[in-house]
């Protein structure tokens, strides 16, 4: 065994709209899952968040972590002009009051057809940034162009993309050495020796361990960290002291 | 995680157009299969499923040459130059590891029914070759089944079992097709999906590949060592299947 104990910044609870024959979706197999491959704690956000309302959903993940104490809660999180959403100390309050020290967005127009440019999103983004919450996002959530302005325009709000795949480098690469506020969940990092690129040029302190569960493999996702070449240290780092780093500065 | 021992069908040299792959020499790819235990290798040139199969083909006998007993050859065959055949096969065929025949017919664009491929098939049936081919869709991988079929003595692999969306497809080409082989390589890995293949079909029509330098190895291997299957099976994926592939192409091991 490689003695590391993950800490997962990437996983969904609850049952999805469609399943496939082999998909898992139930906390017993998760854990499982998540026994078998050293992950020890996840922060999740709820299925529920993204395919029916962040409103309910959110309530939802703050219960499930209540009673699942290896789990911490994700809000899915929303500009509040329209009323469905809190905003300014109201959302502060309410994400200290359940928890909650990371956020997911999902705006692409299948899902929450929201932009987050500063003219829509400005007020729930300062929010963030002023009590250091990291904000999530999937590839393929905003074009790279809109990633890019909402690192250099919002540089105290730590942005962690997720979800990523091999064939991304030639955008990440600019990204990473232009925005130092964004940080990369691993999973999708396939590149050939592409862990060991990315800490050789960026750090490891910009790597986050996530295996995307329940979708991903986690046994694909934790290899290879553990079998990477590079150091020990790093592989602690990104294996879960960065995201342990992270949270701490939540609401300081 | 014990470092497993594995083969590894599904191999490439060389960089590649539509992305940059963060290291691509043939010292890091043996570096690499030290770290994560990968023993061999069969690789084709990844000029040898453009256009240009010559400058591949030879950059592959090359490199193949400098490090043996661990990389074995895919010969890259283009099947729209009907001339590709005949020259890439009496510049290759029979050199030292050169194992079997190389097709990508996706980004060739062509299908593997079309009456140009049949050549590369008769000439691997006859020599009891693997034919890797990258497979893609639900529909390519029914026709997979079909030449399979056709082909009995050839032992085709199902590059990327289809790819992410045709797994059901994939499966169902494969039941009671012995010489058709479920090849794992793949960028998306979905949790639980290899211990259904092997519910369906069983370990013994399943190849661990890699897509060096694609992506990384260790991904593959991680599905694997971590998954629910018996040591077993894994042990099949892994390296006994591949082992089975390369004896029946003639490879002293």
């Amino acid at each position: 065994m490689s003695g590391l104990s993950y800490f997962d910044c990437n996983v969904m609870i609850g049952r999805p709209n469609s399943l496939e024959e082999y998909s898992i979706y139930r906390p017993q197999e998760l854990l499982a899952v998540m026994d078998r491959c050293g992950i020890e704690q996840a922060m999740a956000f709820h299925v529920g968040a993204v395919a029916f309302h962040p409103s309910s959903g959110n309530e939802r993940i703050v219960n499930f972590c209540r009673e699942n104490s290896r789990f911490h809660p994700v809000w899915v999180v929303l500009p509040g002009h329209t009323g469905e959403f809190p905003r300014g100390q109201a959302l502060a309050d309410g994400m200290k009051e359940a928890g909650v020290k990371m956020v997911k967005a999902f705006p692409s127009p299948g899902k929450h057809h929201f932009s987050l440019a500063r003219w829509v999103s400005g007020e729930l983004l300062d929010v963030l940034a002023g009590c250091h919450i990291p904000l999530a996002l999937d590839m393929g959530e905003l074009p790279w162009e809109q990633i890019y302005a909402l690192g250099r325009e919002n540089p105290k709000l730590p942005l962690l993309l997720t979800n990523l795949n091999y064939r991304a480098d030639r955008w990440l690469y600019p990204l990473m050495e232009k925005c130092p506020n964004i940080y990369l969940e691993t999973s999708g990092l396939k590149g050939f020796l592409g862990l060991e690129a990315y800490c050789k040029n960026f750090g490891a302190q910009r790597l986050l361990f996530g295996s995307g569960l329940p979708l991903y493999s986690a046994g694909a996702a934790a290899a290879v960290v553990e079998m990477s070449d590079i150091s020990q240290r790093e592989k602690e780092q990104i294996a879960g002291e960065n995201l342990r780093e992270l949270l701490c500065k939540a609401f300081r | 995680m014990n470092k497993p021992k594995i083969v590894d069908l599904h191999g490439h040299l060389g960089k590649w157009f539509n992305f940059s792959t963060p290291a691509h020499t043939t010292r890091d790819i043996v570096a690499d299969m030290d770290r994560c235990g990968i023993d061999k290798m069969v690789v084709s040139h990844l000029s040898a499923i453009t256009g240009e199969t010559s400058y591949g083909n030879q950059r592959m006998l090359e490199e193949i040459a400098s490090f043996p007993g661990r990389l074995y050859g895919y010969v890259g065959i283009n099947p729209h130059y009907s001339e590709d055949m005949r020259e890439q096969l009496a510049a290759c065929w029979g050199k030292k590891g050169v194992v079997g025949l190389k097709l990508h017919p996706q980004n060739n664009s062509y299908s593997i029914l079309a009456s140009k491929c049949q050549p590369v098939f008769e000439f691997a049936d006859k020599m009891g070759c693997p034919v890797l081919a990258h497979i893609w869709g639900g529909k390519e991988a029914m026709e997979s089944r079909k030449i399979a079929l056709r082909y009995p003595h050839m032992i085709f692999l199902m590059g990327h079992c289809g790819g992410p969306d045709a797994y059901r497809e994939a499966v169902e080409a494969a039941k009671g097709v012995p010489n058709l082989m479920l090849d794992l390589t793949s960028s998306y890995m979905m949790e639980g999906m290899l211990e259904w293949m092997v519910d369906q079909v069983g370990a013994q029509q399943i190849l661990f590949g890699s897509d060096i330098p694609f992506y990384d190895a260790k991904h593959a291997v991680g599905r694997i060592v971590y998954s629910r299957l018996a040591d077993a099976q894994k042990e099949k994926i892994l390296f006994l299947n591949a082992l089975d592939i390369l004896k029946q192409a003639g490879v002293k091991l």
